[in-house]
């Protein structure tokens, strides 16, 4: 599936046991391979971000290799997080 | 280099001869490959495009990301050709 950069940005994400993450802002790519490594995201205002990797706007780091569905909302398997 | 995604956008792209084909203006992503798979550019130089047509690009042609972007790849020229159907298709002239 091809989507366009401006399409993703702006999309709820959840984990896929129904917890909402936030919103994504941005993603983190090699320019070399063109590889995406990681997903940022906002976190929501309710969400307690202890546990997460957080980057210096305070914006969560999530691999990107964990999303597992992108339609209306992005959904991650984060595993035990 | 690791880069945000969006600081792409905007970007001038010069071709391998330093002709500038215009700016960025999104990044199409391959969601299963976890990688980019193109950059778009809604309007382009009319000496490379004809009609100054948008186009998307893959990304291996791209060399170099920094405050501009190199290709290491662009075709002379792109015009379109009409078919009967109403349809576009793509030529490239070397």
């Amino acid at each position: 599936m091809k989507k366009f950069i401006t399409e993703l940005r702006g999309k709820t994400v959840m984990t896929n046991d129904g917890q909402i993450l936030g919103v994504v802002d941005n993603f983190v790519v090699d320019s070399l391979s063109g590889e995406i490594e990681h997903m940022l995201v906002v976190p929501a205002e309710e969400l307690d971000t202890r546990g997460f990797k957080l980057d210096n706007q305070n914006r969560i780091i999530l691999p990107f290799k964990s999303m597992r569905a992108v339609k209306d909302v992005i959904v991650m398997d984060l595993g035990g997080q | 280099m690791l880069l945000e995604m969006t600081d792409i956008i905007g970007l001038p792209v010069y071709t391998p001869d330093g002709t500038l084909l215009g700016n960025v203006n999104n990044v199409v992503v391959d969601v299963e490959g976890a990688k980019i798979d193109g950059l778009f550019l809604a309007e382009t130089n009319p000496v490379l495009v004809k009609g100054s047509r948008g186009v998307a690009f893959p990304y291996r042609w791209v060399q170099a990301i920094g405050d501009v972007i190199i290709l290491k790849y662009f075709p002379k020229k792109i015009s379109f050709v009409e078919k009967e159907k109403g349809e576009e298709e793509e030529e490239e002239e070397d």
